[in-house]
This record gives C-alpha cells, sequence and structure tokens, in this order.
C-alpha cells in the first residue's frame, strides 16, 4: 500500500526534525485512539420458533461471529431439551415414559428429564397439586393446543381419574438420570409447564460463557443476563390481556432475573361467553377462573414458568399471599371485572422494578 | 508541562514547521476517520417473513403491498403500507397474529404460531423506548 509506505516514512522524519516530540507522540495518541476504537459491544438478536412458540435471543458482544455462535448454540440447546420433553414425538423421552405407564419396570430418563421431572413434583408438592405434571389426559381431552373444544363433565371426570402427581414415582437414581414409571395405565406427564423454563435458563447457561450479558424470550418465559450495552437495565413489559396492542406495566430487570407469564388469552376456546383455556385446574378439570393473567418474577425461568400456573389456579387471596410470602419471587395478578375492566395487583417488591432507574445509580449515591 | 507551550504563540515558536504539518496531517487523517466511521443513512424498513426455519420474503414497509404466504394451517396475508407490516388474514384459529396490528420499528415481531410465520422488521424506525421483550 503506497499510502501506507509514504506515511510510514513521513511521520518518523517529522518527529526527527520536530523540537518538541512530546507533543507529537502526544497528538498521535489521542488520533489513534480516537480512529481506532476498540469494537462496541452492541445487541444481536436471532429471532425462531421453539418450544412450540416464538424465541427470541439477545446478546451483548463486540464480536458478530461469537455473539452469532452463542445464539446458534442457545437454540440447539433449545432444541435438545424440547427434543426430550415432547409430547409430539413418540421417540422422545418423555414420551416413552408415558408409554409405559402402569408397566411394572420403570423407565430410565437422562438427567435433563430428571431434574425436570423432580421439580415438577416438588412443586405438585408444595402447592397441594395446583401444578400437576400428570395433566396429560386432561388437556388431551380438552384439545389443547391445537384443536380445543369444550367436554362434557362426565368426560373431564373420567380423565381426572388418569391425573395425580402421587402416582408419578422416581423409583431409583442412576449414574446418569433416573428411573421413573407413571403407576396406572392411562396416565401421562404432559411438560408444557415446565420444559420451557428448564429450556430457557439451559440457553441462559450457553449464552452466559460467551458474555454475561443477554436475554432469552421464549413465548413470554424470559430470563435475562447482566444488562444492556450501556449498562441500563433490561425493559420487560407486561402483556394487556386484553388488548394485545397495549402493556399493563414495564419493568426493569438486571440479571440474573426471570419472569413467566401465564395467561387466558392465547389458547382458548369460548363457550357462550366463557372463555375456556389452556390452564386447566387438576383437580376440577376445569380452566381457572380467578385472573386472566398472572405473571411470576423468580431468579431462574424454570421456577417462574412452572409457579405461574398454581398462582394463576390456587385462587385469588392464597395466590398473592403465596408469591408474596416468598423472598425469592415477585407477581403480578391481573384481574377481569364484571365491567370488563382490568384491575392490576402486585406483590410490594413490584414497585420497585418498575422504578428501578434506566441507568445505574452514580456511586456515591444514597 | 513546558510552560512555553502554554499559549497559542509559544506554542506556535515552541513548534517547527514540521510539527504544524505532522499536526494538520494529523488532524486531516482523524477526521476522516471521523466521517468515516458514520454510519450511511439508514435504508428503507423492510419486512422479513420466515416461515418455519426459513427467510421466504422480504417486503419494503415503504412500498403498500399484500403477499399471501402458505403457512402450517393454510394461506396468511402480510400487508405492508405508510412504513409499517401486519397480518391482514390469516386461518389461525384466534387470529392473534391479526390482533397485534401494524409494526414500523425495527425488532418488532409478528408471529403466528399455529402457520409457523413469522415477521420481523428490519432497518425501520429505531426502537428507542420499546421494550426488550413481552411478557405474554
Amino acid at each position: 500500500m503506497p499510502g501506507l509506505r509514504v506515511v510510514s516514512r513521513a511521520v518518523p522524519r517529522l518527529l526527527a526534525a520536530s523540537r518538541s516530540p512530546l507533543l507529537c507522540f502526544a497528538i498521535l495518541f489521542v488520533v489513534f485512539a480516537c480512529a481506532r476504537p476498540p469494537a462496541a459491544r452492541r445487541i444481536f438478536t436471532k429471532t425462531g420458533f421453539s418450544m412450540g412458540t416464538v424465541a427470541e435471543i439477545k446478546i451483548v458482544h463486540a464480536d458478530s461471529a461469537a455473539a452469532n455462535a452463542a445464539l446458534d448454540g442457545a437454540f440447539a440447546e433449545l432444541a435438545r431439551i424440547e427434543a426430550l420433553a415432547t409430547i409430539h414425538d413418540p421417540a422422545s423421552e418423555v414420551s416413552r415414559l408415558n408409554a409405559k405407564a402402569g408397566a411394572p419396570e420403570p423407565v430410565p430418563v437422562g438427567p435433563d428429564l430428571d431434574a425436570i421431572l423432580r421439580l415438577g413434583v416438588r412443586v405438585a408438592r408444595e402447592t397441594g397439586g395446583a401444578f400437576d405434571p400428570t395433566v396429560g389426559p386432561l388437556l388431551r381431552l380438552w384439545g389443547f393446543p391445537e384443536d380445543p373444544a369444550v367436554p362434557d363433565s362426565a368426560a373431564i371426570l373420567g380423565a381426572l381419574a388418569f391425573v395425580g402427581w402421587e402416582r408419578l414415582e422416581r423409583v431409583s437414581a442412576e449414574a446418569d438420570g433416573a428411573r421413573w414409571r407413571l403407576r396406572d395405565p392411562g396416565m401421562s406427564i404432559d411438560l408444557g409447564g415446565i420444559a420451557c423454563g428448564v429450556g430457557v435458563d439451559r440457553a441462559g447457561e450457553v449464552l452466559r460463557r460467551v458474555s454475561p450479558d443477554f436475554l432469552v424470550n421464549i413465548g413470554g418465559d424470559i430470563l435475562v443476563g447482566g444488562v444492556k450495552p450501556d449498562s441500563s437495565a433490561w425493559s420487560v413489559a407486561i402483556q394487556d390481556p386484553r388488548d394485545l396492542s397495549r402493556f399493563v406495566m414495564t419493568l426493569r430487570l438486571r440479571g440474573p432475573a426471570a419472569l413467566s407469564t401465564s395467561g387466558d388469552y392465547e389458547h382458548f376456546v369460548m363457550n357462550g361467553n366463557v372463555r375456556e383455556h389452556h390452564l386447566l385446574d387438576p383437580k376440577t378439570g376445569w380452566p381457572g377462573r380467578d385472573f386472566c393473567s398472572v405473571t411470576v418474577i423468580a431468579p431462574d425461568c424454570a421456577r417462574a414458568d412452572v409457579l405461574s400456573k398454581p398462582a394463576f389456579l390456587m385462587g385469588k387471596e392464597r395466590a398473592i399471599d403465596w408469591v408474596e410470602n416468598d423472598p425469592d419471587l415477585e407477581g403480578v395478578f391481573i384481574v377481569e371485572n364484571a365491567d370488563a375492566s382490568l384491575a392490576v395487583r402486585e406483590t410490594s417488591g413490584v414497585a420497585e422494578l418498575k422504578h428501578l432507574p434506566a441507568s445505574p445509580a452514580p456511586a456515591g449515591a444514597p | 508541562m513546558n510552560e512555553a507551550l502554554t499559549s497559542p504563540g509559544a506554542l506556535w515558536r515552541a513548534t517547527t514547521f514540521a510539527d504544524r504539518a505532522l499536526c494538520a496531517f494529523l488532524l486531516a487523517g482523524s477526521l476522516a476517520a471521523a466521517l468515516g466511521f458514520r454510519a450511511p443513512s439508514a435504508p428503507a424498513g423492510r419486512a422479513v417473513v420466515v416461515v418455519g426455519r426459513a427467510a421466504i420474503a422480504e417486503m419494503q414497509l415503504d412500498v403498500d403491498a399484500s403477499q399471501t404466504f402458505t403457512g402450517r394451517l393454510g394461506p396468511i396475508t402480510v400487508s405492508t403500507r405508510g412504513g409499517a407490516v401486519a397480518v391482514t388474514a390469516s386461518t389461525c384459529p384466534h387470529r392473534v397474529c391479526v390482533a397485534m396490528g401494524w409494526k414500523h420499528r425495527t425488532g418488532e415481531v409478528i408471529a403466528c404460531v399455529p402457520n409457523e410465520l413469522l415477521v420481523r422488521v428490519e432497518g425501520g424506525v429505531p426502537s428507542d423506548g420499546a421494550p426488550d421483550a413481552i411478557a405474554r
């Protein structure tokens, strides 16, 4: 490059002829510092479908190749979790477990499904069955999510006979996973209320190896790590359940933080004037009626995802108290009034998240 | 710091022609570098239409148009008008995608999950103030 050759010859000559080389070095330093800044960190985004819904993943990084590789890795991790937890593939781990319902021999499952099932059973126990991973027969009866229709009460009672987390047993631990069994024929596990949150957390682990700052959003199950490139918090809006073009509030979250919303407005069928949605009470077999949307904020997305279901179903007062009394959780509860207006109730810590400054407070600030 | 360099006149006397030439050269270079870093003017926004895992079409937001694509459940129509894009007709059960309305900000997404169709705005109006994610 002739231009570079000229400069490389001219600069030393000029420096040699200068009476103030210090000044020249200072100017050179400033110019090179300004002209060749380090690559700026920015947000890289990938959007697609995963876990049967829309997936959007963002990562903050300076290098596009590293960022895109991390995004691809996160989507691959989601696909891996989906593959073992889906009931739509007869070869998946959970389908193999369902296929052996009632058989005396327990079914070996890998460490990931083992972890998902253990979390599901634990939450079922803690919530007195308001969450139940064996709700598969009920969901199948109602046809959610693909082709919902309102079944008659007798059919619902019949399906309820095959629902019961107490009959899902972890028979033994293995070196790499465990052996589980469904005690009765006709029982089936549906991990729609839990696997997505686990997948989000696992995708977050992939991203965290490359950058501490990221956001994973799988159909509203959201995990944030760190902050945005300008050090501001990630902003997460909660959907208005009756006007999809509006939000009820926007929270500002610094990672690690996660939230998940369960609502009655995406999967439903109208039964006269009644909205029959997919959040089925495992005890009654009918959709929960107390809320139209419940958002749970937790340190990780698996808990946010799985806990938003029982919070939706356990009744107004109990649900809010239950979330309020857990120091790791916050919640936003939306009720539709008789006049179709919405009432928003929130736990005490949500106000702080709404008012978190967009930028970090200066050092020494109160 | 050399006291002789604290005033412009002293600085002028303390430097040779070569110093001044070097400064002029470096300033001109840094100015050119700064101009070179300026982003080119933003192109017109566009909507990228993805079905399944593949991007199958791009529609310019400033051109009034409608295109019908084949989703998993059947036809679904994407329209552009006045710098924005919307799903204007769909075969999905609840038409949540249609209810999402018109989008014009960079990064905004309209998704029809049953049809596995996704419309993403690129190069449109900056998304200043828009949330980074929506919990739904």
